[in-house]
């Protein structure tokens, strides 16, 4: 109930938000896990994004659907750490001459390669994906996340596979 | 369903299941305790309360002149002054005064003065050169 601007009546930032956190939390790890590469970072991102909607509560707690909020913002969050990240690396590359391919190994179990090769595509195909396989969104959805048409997120889906088959392929040549 | 595309359901489910700790919300520097959310806003409070504060003084002005006590009060300076002028000076301090009472003391006060007054009036009304020119309006 808002009276003079102010929510009266339960808590804005109680229940609603824990309940949210809640439901929300592992399922955003995992998105930004698939998007960073390592469980760590990801965990800081999806604990960021999180503080942020905390923060917004007022406004985003109203949204229709939250939790697509959320994830758009984990998702900027990853792709910006994977383009940080990856300047980092090819600086240390340069200093220590050093080879690197690209694989975060902390600990976790799983198709470890099949992840970092997917964080080489272009953000938009490894958000496509990501949304699609790792979320098990429809594309109604993974659209409503991006901000895209459906048709061109079937067409980043479609690049995005066989550009990840092309690199697997490719790495296991090697 | 291709060998890729096996590869890439099963990574996906086997990322889908692997177990996830929530940390705790103050773990993120977030408190959803009830004591503070469901505070009232301190703007608010302090609106409240100076909204309050003008009701209670607005009552209080009303009933003090509806009483009519400001003509009484004048009245039993009028008398009890020793000139005029002194009844002039000593008139509205008198008032402000009587003004802060609660209007049990006030009539208590008012009424013991209105009998001293009536007294005095009495007495220099009979006294030659009093210069009191009028009596009290009360009766």
């Amino acid at each position: 109930v808002r009276v003079l601007g102010v929510r009266w009546g339960g808590s804005p930032r109680g229940d609603g938000f824990e309940r949210f956190y809640r439901a929300h939390y592992a399922p955003v790890v995992r998105l930004a896990y698939a998007l960073a590469g390592s469980r760590p970072v990801a965990e800081e991102l999806a604990q960021e994004a999180f503080v942020t909607a905390h923060a917004r509560w007022s406004d985003v707690g109203d949204f229709d659907r939250p939790d697509l909020w959320v994830r758009r913002v984990v998702i900027n969050r990853s792709i910006s750490y994977r383009r940080r990240e990856a300047t980092e690396r090819r600086v240390l590359e340069q200093l220590h001459d050093r080879h690197d391919d690209g694989v975060c190994v902390d600990g976790d179990r799983g198709d470890d390669e099949l992840w970092a090769a997917m964080r080489e595509l272009s953000p938009r195909q490894a958000e496509a994906l990501a949304l699609f396989y790792v979320e098990d969104q429809p594309i109604s959805e993974v659209a409503r996340i991006l901000g895209l048409g459906e048709e061109t997120v079937k067409t980043h889906l479609k690049r995005g596979r066989t550009a990840l088959a092309a690199k697997l392929t490719s790495r296991a040549e090697r | 369903m291709s060998e890729f595309d096996r590869r890439l359901h099963h990574a996906a489910r086997e990322l889908r299941e692997r177990p996830v700790d929530v940390p705790p919300l103050a773990a993120l520097g977030i408190d959803t305790s009830p004591r503070r959310t469901s505070q009232m806003p301190a703007v608010l409070a302090a609106s409240v309360l100076v909204l309050g504060g003008l009701v209670v003084f607005a009552t209080g002005r009303a009933h003090f002149d509806q009483s009519g006590r400001p003509a009484e009060i004048a009245d039993v300076v009028a008398v009890a002054a020793p000139t005029p002028t002194a009844a002039d000076r000593m008139r509205d301090p008198i008032v402000r005064r009587v003004a802060t009472l609660s209007p049990h003391d006030e009539i208590v006060l008012v009424s013991a003065t209105r009998q001293a007054a009536v007294a005095v009036s009495n007495d220099e009304s009979r006294s030659p050169g009093a210069h009191v020119q009028r009596a009290p309006r009360w009766s």
